[in-house]
């Protein structure tokens, strides 16, 4: 059972680990953490609170790669969404598909389109485009591509 | 061809007293391994049956053939044999080299063991689409096949790949409203739905009451749609094809009033950021609420055909189980977790549109099989109807604006998502306070839905496939494109076609069985 103040649980947990958090609505809100919290935080809403894994959001903001994590609490209508920003020149995280079955598929594509290293994901191979487009190295979502 | 020779220890099998050693010409061009007659006798190996070999002139000879026990390369095991002319070399011929699992090395001249090969029987890889002309998102199943059972499943995608979120970039966000239309030819305005959403939410945008009614009246009328696509889809599958006719017919009105309401059969064009784009008359109304009520008997119908019949019971029932925790692990949605006990839907968990003002069910089976998926969809077209009727009945109080008229976007993230008829549609947008997003991500239901068929697949029968594939309702998984190859042979051996009539002819041996006459009794029902 969804516990009632989901958010405050996750405050107390992570307090000093949060980076920061936007309650953007009672609806939405975001929590910025460091990559290396990023798997620890992920499996406490997703196996203690059971959230719902609704999908992960990469993107280029040229400073960085942005990865947002997004988790749903269907009972309380809420959406919570872990932000981590990754050094652009070697993007790398932990892969979540020990913890989440169902990330195996988006990290592949986030692999694909925007270069992020998931260490230890099982099958980092292409998901959408070809095998001989694009050239290696070349990532269709980066603001440099051409 | 280098000839080399090699020690073998003979003996008779039947009297392994007497052992021969012998040097031995390594012939794989020979079949079978044949030593001249008269040590043959000096060991006293009978002479048991006769095989017809070709000589190198092309002419077939018959000899006598018997087994020898022979030790080479450290092993002992009996090999046939066969009675040579007097004065020939003995050759060690590729039967007994396979038996032994000998490979011939030419150049170092020596024997290498290989491993052998142990295949389980008729071991066969089917390969299930890619395309397919009745679905939206092309996809490639490789079912692993042995004897009937599927053992094992790949997924391939990325066949109709079409790069909507990076030319989403270079749109602005009345343009993306119109290419996210085009992400599906069946849930055809759920992502407008979420996409509006998504971009009201950056800028915190309240909508007009009018068009939130406007909004939920659309989407259930797709649902209803594509509900009704699907039962007739999972029908043809079953062998059930009057059931797919007559649910095809009766999705005609619908598409229908869309074409009254908005101009379109498909892709209708309704949404826009802040409200939208046209008005329901109050004209329209009676047409729109004459047709659905039509529908009620419609849906009955259906539950008479599909719910209540025990061929369908026995094609459906404990097939293609997921669990709540395979929902909870992939991350499932829509029919395919409600039908498995996981009453989430974001029409009551998340409301957006109409759905918090009006009064309906969110519908759950328990049991996770194609059954349970079935019924939760044939359940769902009662409540859309619950839906519409309500929604029709406040335009004729709620008068008024339908559109925010939002000028600008600010700068910001936003997120929206929608309950699509096969579960919820996720848009997320990054905005930088101009016309265009920086970023725009989608998510459809499939997404999460189709790898949830590596768990439901896997240890069924090959003519339960196709419906556990479709049971998700993947945009229908181009089932009628499917071959199956022999490994072997790389022969064609079942066709997608083949491969439904597979189902079909399951379908109807059950019928046969349960002493059920198919197609009198459904046209009996479907009156």
């Amino acid at each position: 059972m969804v516990k009632k103040d989901v958010l405050k649980e996750i405050k107390d947990k992570f307090s000093e680990r949060i980076l920061k958090l936007w309650e953007k609505s009672p609806r939405r809100i975001y929590i910025d953490l460091k990559a290396e919290d990023i798997p620890g935080a992920a499996s406490f809403i997703f196996k203690a609170l059971k959230a719902r894994f609704v999908i992960a959001s990469g993107v280029d903001t040229r400073q960085h790669i942005e990865i947002l994590y997004h988790f749903a609490f269907d009972e309380l209508g809420k959406i919570i969404s872990l932000r981590t920003l990754l050094d652009r020149r070697n993007p790398e995280i932990e892969s979540l598909t020990s913890i989440i079955t169902g990330t195996e598929w988006i990290e592949r594509e986030i692999h694909e389109l925007l270069g992020v290293n998931f260490r230890n994901h099982p099958d980092l191979r292409k998901l959408l485009m070809p095998e001989d487009y694009p050239p290696e190295g070349e990532y269709p979502l980066r603001r440099d591509f051409k | 061809m280098s000839v080399f020779r090699k020690k073998a220890r003979l003996s008779n099998p039947e009297k392994p007293e007497t052992i021969l050693d012998l040097e031995m010409v390594v012939d794989s061009g020979a079949t079978y391994t044949q030593i001249p007659s008269s040590v043959l006798h000096q060991l006293g190996v009978r002479k048991q049956f006769k095989r017809k070999l070709k000589i190198a002139t092309g002419e077939i000879i018959e000899r006598d053939a018997g087994i020898l026990q022979i030790q080479l390369n450290g092993e002992t095991g009996p090999t046939w044999v066969i009675f040579g002319d007097e004065g020939s070399d003995p050759l060690l011929g590729a039967v007994t080299l396979e038996e032994f699992g000998l490979a011939v090395d030419p150049v170092n001249k020596i024997l290498i063991p290989v491993p052998e090969l142990m295949l389980a029987a008729g071991k066969t890889v089917i390969p299930i689409g890619p395309y397919h002309p009745l679905q939206e998102e092309p996809e490639f199943f490789r079912l692993h096949v042995e004897g009937e059972r599927v053992v094992g499943l790949d997924i391939e995608l990325g066949y109709n790949h079409r790069g909507i979120e990076k030319l989403a970039e270079s749109k602005t966000y009345d343009q993306i409203i119109f290419l996210v239309e085009r992400i599906c030819g069946i849930c055809s305005t759920s992502h407008p739905i979420a996409s509006v959403q998504a971009v009201e939410d950056v800028g915190g945008v309240e909508v007009p009451e009018r068009a939130l009614y406007i909004s939920s009246i659309i989407g259930e009328l797709e649902r209803l749609h594509s509900h009704l696509l699907w039962v007739g889809l999972a029908g043809h599958f079953l062998g059930y094809n009057t059931v797919w006719m007559w649910a095809w017919r009766y999705r005609e009105p619908v598409l229908d009033i869309f074409e009254q309401v908005t101009g379109n059969r498909q892709h209708y064009a309704m949404m826009k950021v802040g409200g939208v784009r046209r008005d329901i008359e109050d004209s329209d109304i009676p047409a729109i609420e004459k047709a659905v009520d039509a529908l009620v008997p419609i849906a009955d119908m259906f539950k008479g055909a599909i719910v209540d019949d025990p061929v369908i019971h026995a094609r459906t029932k404990g097939v293609g189980i997921l669990t709540k925790e395979d929902i909870q692990n992939y991350g499932a949605l829509g029919p395919t977790a409600r039908a498995s006990g996981v009453a989430i839907g974001v029409r009551r968990d998340h409301p957006h549109a109409a759905y918090g003002l009006v009064d309906w069910n969110v519908i759950t089976q328990e049991e996770g099989d194609v059954f349970a998926k079935a019924v939760v969809r044939v359940l769902e077209m009662y409540e859309s109807v619950k839906i519409i009727k309500q929604c029709l009945g406040k335009l004729k109080k709620v008068k008024g604006e339908i559109d925010a008229k939002v000028k600008e976007i600010p700068p910001g993230e936003g997120i929206g998502h929608y309950e699509a008829p096969r579960g919820e549609v996720f848009h997320y947008v990054r905005s930088d306070g101009t016309n265009r997003p920086v970023r725009y991500k989608v998510r459809a239901p499939s997404y999460m839905n189709v790898p949830t068929n590596k768990t439901s697949v896997v240890g069924e029968t090959v003519s339960d496939a196709t419906i556990i594939l479709a049971a998700v309702d993947p945009c229908y998984c181009c089932t009628e494109r499917t071959a199956a190859i022999d490994t072997n042979t790389e022969k064609r051996t079942l066709t997608g076609q083949d491969l439904i009539k597979l189902s079909q002819e399951k379908t109807k041996r059950i019928a046969d069985e349960l002493g059920l006459e198919m197609e009198s009794r459904l046209q009996g029902i479907l009156k």
